[in-house]
């Protein structure tokens, strides 16, 4: 009957605002590229990801600038059984970086400070121009897709009855499922709301108003 | 300078080998092996996840049989692994589940006061979701209701009841049967100022089979019959005090029934959104008595509908019409046209109830199924319920229905 305890963890971060995430965006070599800094992550995330599984976050990086309205980058981390090392795969524009065998150590610093490079030229941003920007992050999303197939196998393998009505009454008495709310239904929630992608775990940082002439150089 | 484009060429195509290798496992699946599980057999779980020992590993596979796994009513809780294989080239998947309590109990006392009448009513669910150790679901019922202040009425209904949820194994086809056990005593004056006495005394058995239509809803065909050997049912009217009447009701005792349903609802006892509906029509073997010949047939409609404002405020539309030939059942109460408001709150520890790990509050108000006649009553329901570690869902309730042109018990 009791729910995983993984479950209320995820709701409860998933409605939290994220407070201590920095979102830094900087110039390099004339581009317009971001720094998240310090971002919280799961708790049992570090636990999870000696699991030999590959985690794979997606960041949405969203601005109110005409033409840069959203661009993903991603980030793939998997821990090796053999070597006890992580190996970390960033994806960048227009090329991907690759950081192999680093222990936990060098990885919770990666983490600690992720750049994205690359997000537009500099020169489409004029002088006195001000915008908006956040960053929406997800750990291992799941398409629309997959969501339906996983949904329509365990309706179909459920071993909770249907329901049932009591032949003295003929009210209706559903013969209620044993299992609490489960991870599954939290993902399920998140498509039913229309979201294109669901996750095992997501959170925003709060939009920042970004000064063309404050953002600074890291040539 | 075409040096430097070559280098940057090969860099790049290096870095794109480099991040398949991180994205797109090599590795090969060795074994499948479970641990913490001790009803389920691991093959069981094996056959949840759609791997192939041999093949290349599959990690979208594993999410989603982790996925489909959390979803299992008996796992609390599944978390699926790497360990190292024979080779650097060869790994083995570990399924590590916590099983969860195969018994689900809930327990429901109740003071409910219609007009002048005051009544008591528990009720009580237990059932086993892993019986014959194969998934068939086993429970039995009881709800008791008697007066506080007279003899009657008194009530006590007992069901037990078998499911099959895949008969033989399909996956769109269940099956119930049950045998139910209904005894009834009203005497009392209705609002004519006729004196009324009522017993009954049934046992009911049914079967029914029952299709999946799609993802939530379903309809049924089944068969009910009632021995006449185990069935007493005797109504006597007394119109004035010098002279009484006794009639002999129909008993219809066989027939068939016909449902149709969804349900969407996220939570069994604890639901924050989502929808129940199932309409329902029994059809009965005409009865002839001294009276003449009687057809029956009836019909039931239960709707109910459940949201969520504000993320803390939780709504609930109701509403339900009763089978006419039903109307003395127990469960009387629960039929109506109601809105109820709710408000979840975090658990506590206690020593009677173990871990209580949710708590609600709720209110229901709306019009309710009167005592005998077919009338319908102002109510308001306050109620208490706690999902408790020892004793499963508990609600307490105080129910008050404003009857003073119905039915007066004695």
């Amino acid at each position: 009957m009791k729910t995983s305890h993984l479950i209320p963890l995820i709701i409860v971060i998933y409605n939290v605002t994220l407070q201590a995430a920095q979102v830094k965006p900087f110039f390099q070599k004339n581009s317009l590229g971001v720094t998240l800094q310090d971002l919280q992550y799961p708790t049992h995330f570090e636990k999870n990801l000696r699991s030999g599984l590959t985690h794979r976050f997606q960041f949405n990086i969203r601005t109110d600038l005409p033409f840069l309205s959203e661009t993903v980058r991603t980030i793939n981390i998997k821990y090796d059984l053999w070597s006890e090392k992580y190996q970390i795969a960033i994806e960048e524009h227009p090329s991907k970086q690759f950081v192999e065998n680093v222990n936990l150590e060098k990885l919770n610093l990666i983490l600690k400070r992720i750049q994205f490079k690359n997000l537009l030229p500099a020169k489409q941003l004029s002088d006195t121009v001000t915008f908006s920007m956040n960053i929406q992050i997800r750990l291992n999303p799941i398409e629309k897709e997959r969501i339906k197939a996983i949904q329509k196998w365990i309706v179909e393998n459920s071993t909770t009855q249907p329901l049932s009505f009591s032949s003295d009454t003929s009210i209706p008495k559903l013969m209620l499922p044993a299992k609490k709310k489960t991870l599954f239904s939290w993902i399920f929630n998140q498509n039913t709301e229309k979201m294109s992608e669901a996750s095992e775990w997501q959170i925003t940082t709060p939009s920042i108003s970004i000064h063309r002439e404050s953002i600074p150089h890291e040539d | 300078m075409r040096a430097l484009q070559i280098v940057i060429c090969l860099q790049y195509f290096l870095n794109i080998q480099l991040y398949a290798q991180a994205t797109e496992t090599k590795l090969r699946l060795q074994d499948i092996q479970c641990q913490g599980n001790v009803v389920l057999s691991c093959e069981d779980l094996k056959s949840r996840m759609f791997l192939q020992i041999g093949e290349p590993l599959d990690e979208i596979e594993i999410q989603n049989a982790k996925l489909r796994m959390h979803s299992f009513p008996e796992l609390q809780s599944a978390e699926i692994s790497l360990e190292k294989g024979n080779s650097p080239e060869q790994a083995i998947v570990v399924i590590r589940v916590i099983e969860s309590n195969y018994w689900s109990k809930r327990l429901s006392a109740g003071l409910i006061s219609r007009g002048t009448n005051h009544f008591e009513r528990i009720t009580g669910e237990v059932q086993y979701n892993n019986f014959l150790n194969s998934g068939k679901i086993l429970s039995l019922n009881v709800d008791q209701k008697h007066s506080l202040s007279t003899q009657t009425p008194h009530v006590w209904y007992s069901r037990i009841q078998y499911t099959d949820p895949h008969i033989f194994g399909s996956q769109r086809w269940f099956l119930t049967g049950g045998l139910s056990y209904l005894q009834n005593e009203i005497r009392g004056t209705d609002s004519d100022g006729d004196q009324l006495h009522f017993q009954s005394e049934k046992l009911f058995n049914d079967v029914k089979i029952g299709y999946r239509v799609s993802q939530s809803s379903f309809v049924s065909l089944g068969i009910f019959d009632t021995p006449i050997n185990h069935l007493q049912s005797h109504w006597t009217y007394f119109s004035d005090s010098s002279q009484s009447h006794q009639s002999e009701a129909p008993s219809f005792r066989q027939g068939v029934s016909f449902a149709y349903g969804w349900n969407t609802e996220d939570d069994a006892d604890f639901t924050t959104r989502g929808s129940q509906f199932i309409a329902s029509l029994s059809l009965y073997r005409p009865e002839t008595n001294s009276f003449g010949t009687f057809y029956g047939a009836s019909g039931g409609l239960f709707y109910k509908k459940t949201w969520t404002s504000d993320s803390k405020n939780i709504w609930s539309f109701k509403v339900g019409i009763p089978n006419q030939f039903q109307q003395t059942a127990p469960l009387a109460e629960d039929i109506g046209l109601s809105l109820t408001y709710a408000r979840d709150a975090k658990g506590f520890k206690s020593a009677l109830f173990g871990d209580v790990t949710q708590t609600r509050k709720y209110v229901e108000a709306g019009y309710f199924l009167g005592s005998v006649k077919e009338m319908w009553v102002p109510g308001v329901k306050a109620g208490y319920m706690m999902q408790t570690q020892h004793l499963g869902v508990i609600n307490f309730y105080l129910f008050g229905l404003e009857e003073n042109r119905g039915f007066n018990y004695r």
